[in-house]
């Protein structure tokens, strides 16, 4: 029976870390969705989210990314990175009390035939550095995903209070 | 474990229109709530925006839009999907919006994303990704949509929850 949004495991951090990774994901699902709700410590406008699949931190992963800032559109494309960007949360020096949004949805991430692609949009809209993008990424190896860690990129812990979640979606 | 996307709520709009959508009384027990609007707007145009409010009160918001023929980007006074069908689009042609509001009953300013489209049958349509913020540290308990004009006849919306365990 196809069944959406199972959560399949939660983090709430307490200001201590700078990531979570979550392990043994079963491969029972069709597709992966992450929903962070966060802010970051750093003192910055803005903090970025990675992801980081299978604990593998060679350069596989590419994106592209299409941000629109409030005023203009913008978009972007890399590869070679270490880690997956999935978008932007408020950093430090955003307004007090404001969180970002990231829904990231890993795609068909069991099978061991593709590579892993992954939808996410970013929602952060802090006077300063506003901006909601939405980024496709690639992870470059046909290996199942078994683990997925969010992390700030390389820039201090995620505030006490910020949540991660994923959920299982199973198409039948 | 439970399977999420637990219907709260759902509103189809009948014969004469109807000026909002609301969604009151909404428990604290879910941990994320999705709005998933299918909506005409009576406004006389192509087009109509979604207003959406939280609690009575409105926020503040950040869009990229494609037209079809640009990539605009706005930043509004409010919470605001970009945008619907109107009764100038092609007829019997709803858009769409969702609506995922994360951590809606804790204690911080309450963060937003919408993705929103009109649909029409030739060149003025809207789609939109929308960054949305509401100042407030209150729990949410309503949701109020509006739009320009009124919403026409089997405009639909429906709440969900979504626990995280």
């Amino acid at each position: 029976m196809a069944s959406t949004y199972t959560p399949i495991a939660t983090h709430t951090f307490n200001g201590s870390t700078s990531d979570i990774e979550f392990t043994s994901i079963p491969s029972t699902y069709t597709d992966i969705v992450a929903v962070l709700n966060g802010r970051g410590a750093y003192a910055a406008g803005t903090v970025l989210i990675q992801s980081y699949l299978n604990n593998d931190f060679t350069t596989v992963y590419s994106m592209t990314t299409l941000r629109g800032n409030g005023s203009s559109a913008s978009s972007a494309r890399s590869t070679g990175f270490s880690g997956l960007p999935l978008g932007y949360i408020p950093g430090a020096n955003a307004t007090s009390g404001m969180f970002g949004t990231i829904i990231a949805h890993f795609q068909n991430y069991s099978n061991s035939t593709t590579f892993k692609t992954a939808l996410s949009r970013g929602n952060n809209t802090d006077g300063q550095t506003a901006a909601v993008d939405a980024t496709v990424g690639l992870y470059r190896s046909t290996s199942a995903i078994t683990r997925i860690g969010f992390a700030t990129y390389g820039v201090g812990n995620l505030v006490s209070g910020s949540t991660v979640t994923i959920y299982g979606v199973k198409s039948a | 474990m439970p399977d999420t996307f637990v219907k709260i709520a759902s509103v189809t709009v009948g014969s004469g229109g109807a000026s909002s959508i609301d969604f009151t009384s909404i428990p604290s027990t879910y941990t994320d709530l999705v709005v998933k609007v299918s909506g005409r707007a009576t406004y006389a145009g192509t087009t109509g925006t979604l207003y959406v409010a939280l609690n009575g009160s409105s926020g503040t918001s950040i869009a990229l839009m494609g037209t079809g023929s640009g990539v605009p980007s706005a930043s509004y006074s409010g919470i605001y999907g970009r945008d619907l069908s109107a009764a100038t689009s092609t007829a019997n042609t709803f858009g769409s919006a969702d609506i995922y509001i994360p951590n809606y009953a804790g204690s911080n300013y309450k963060s937003l994303s919408l993705d929103t489209t009109s649909e029409n049958n030739a060149t003025a349509i809207y789609q939109s990704l929308v960054a949305g913020l509401w100042s407030n540290t209150a729990a949410v308990t309503s949701v109020n949509l509006t739009t320009d004009g009124n919403f026409a006849q089997y405009s639909t919306a429906v709440l969900y929850g979504i626990k995280n365990s």
